[in-house]
């Protein structure tokens, strides 16, 4: 083993030594710059050459310059648009036209959000309505962290969405205010928010909760009909 | 002889163009002065074309002006050994291309010295086997000699050879080890000839 690192070794510099020396030979057979001034000259089509392989090079930089300082700019961008913002809105008749804005849309959407201050907890109760419309029936039941969604279809291809999930979860969703008709009904003693559809093709809400479930009933068909399924729900 | 050097003083500005730093710029300055026909002649005698050799010329040009921070402190003598194997090298891509030849992948034509062979080792040290190695250098063919060059006058890494003859390091560690596989075959078949 040592034998073959010595070896190796003994090879390596005899070969750097030749290598330098093959290359001193070669080098001295090239004849002096102000001699090949003289043998060599450039032709005029080398003008031309020398400009196109320049506007090629700078192409292909500019190329990479664009690929290494896009993302650069774009955060730099990111940073300069908050800032100017966060100054903006430091002055207070901006701020107040911003939070009006807000409100405003606020107002055309209601948001419902069911929630108490206990800790959420898995929950397998098991709900749905013991009265289903004509034609109806089960379509699909999926289940996104605590809330259930039953889906309900008929033949001409309605649906009816029945959502629930434990109050504590903190399921919340909005209703457009601006294509309904709000009004309160009561579901077994517990008041529930109904909105109408104006129109045949907006959805119905019906929304309320109970003592530890909320619930929401989503369909096109007539609301009396979601009121009815609402006041059979049994827990299971 | 006056208008040869207006028409290179015209690329000079071009080149110069360029290069960002003034110390950069005194570099290439000093490089082009001292070395321009040096580098058309390398060229001349690999290509022996006029027109190729003037792009193998610029493609040098192009390739200094990338590295140059790699001629700072170098000797006269090393910044023309190095600009005549950046030349070489740019004269053969242009040779390979114009005759078609595809780049060698690295995983092909895989070169090991059979058992059979003597050692050539034993044999180079003396000075006719030492003048046999130096004979069997100058033979070797231009892809892999640029290498060892670099590698062994200059003490480049492998990733510097590679930026400098534009293949991965990787590349250059298979041509390093081919032009040692080589060069061991060529001199064991040399010390046959000579016993």
């Amino acid at each position: 083993m040592i034998n073959q690192e010595a070896d190796g070794e003994l090879f390596e510099t005899l070969l750097r030594l030749a290598v330098t020396q093959n290359h001193i030979n070669e080098m001295a057979l090239i004849p002096s710059e102000n001699e090949l001034s003289n043998y060599y000259s450039f032709s005029s089509q080398f003008n031309k050459k020398i400009h196109r392989l320049i506007r090629k090079e700078k192409y292909t930089n500019a190329i990479r310059f664009l690929n290494k300082y896009l993302v650069t700019t774009a955060v730099a961008l990111a940073i300069i648009l908050v800032l100017t913002f966060c100054r903006i809105m430091m002055v207070q008749e901006v701020r107040a036209t911003v939070v009006n804005v807000i409100i405003e849309w606020f107002d055309n959407n209601t948001d419902f959000r069911f929630t108490n201050q206990m800790v959420p907890q898995e929950s397998n109760v098991l709900c749905r309505p013991s009265y289903i419309p004509y034609n109806f029936y089960e379509q699909s039941v999926e289940r996104t962290g605590q809330i259930t969604t039953v889906i309900y279809i008929n033949a001409d291809k309605q649906s009816i969405y029945f959502i629930y999930s434990p109050a504590q979860a903190g399921y919340s969703f909005g209703v457009d205010n601006d294509n309904s008709y709000y009004s309160l009904v009561s579901i077994n003693g517990v008041d529930a928010h109904l909105f109408k559809a104006k129109s045949k093709k907006d959805s119905n809400h019906l929304i309320w909760q109970d003592s530890d479930t909320s619930f929401s009933l989503i369909s096109t068909i007539n609301y009396t009909e979601l009121i009815k399924m609402a006041k059979t729900i049994a827990k299971k | 002889m006056t208008s040869i050097r207006n028409f290179w003083g015209d690329y000079l500005l071009i080149y110069l163009a360029m290069i960002d730093s003034e110390q950069d710029e005194l570099t290439f300055i000093n490089i082009y002065e001292k070395y321009r026909f040096t580098i058309m002649h390398t060229a001349m005698l690999i290509l022996k074309d006029q027109y190729l050799a003037e792009d193998a010329v610029h493609n040098a040009f192009l390739k200094v002006i990338e590295n140059l921070n790699m001629f700072n402190g170098l000797s006269h003598s090393k910044i023309k050994s190095l600009i005549t194997i950046i030349t070489k090298n740019k004269a053969i891509d242009i040779l390979r291309k114009e005759n078609g030849l595809l780049k060698i992948p690295i995983d092909t034509e895989d070169y090991l010295l059979t058992s059979d062979e003597p050692d050539p080792l034993e044999a180079l040290i003396s000075e006719q086997g030492y003048n046999i190695l130096i004979n069997c250098i100058s033979k070797l063919n231009n892809l892999y000699k640029p290498v060892l060059e670099l590698k062994y006058i200059y003490d480049y890494t492998d990733i510097e050879i590679a930026r400098l003859l534009d293949i991965t390091p990787q590349n250059v560690n298979m041509r390093i080890y081919r032009a040692k596989g080589m060069l061991r075959e060529m001199i064991a078949r040399e010390v046959l000839a000579v016993d």
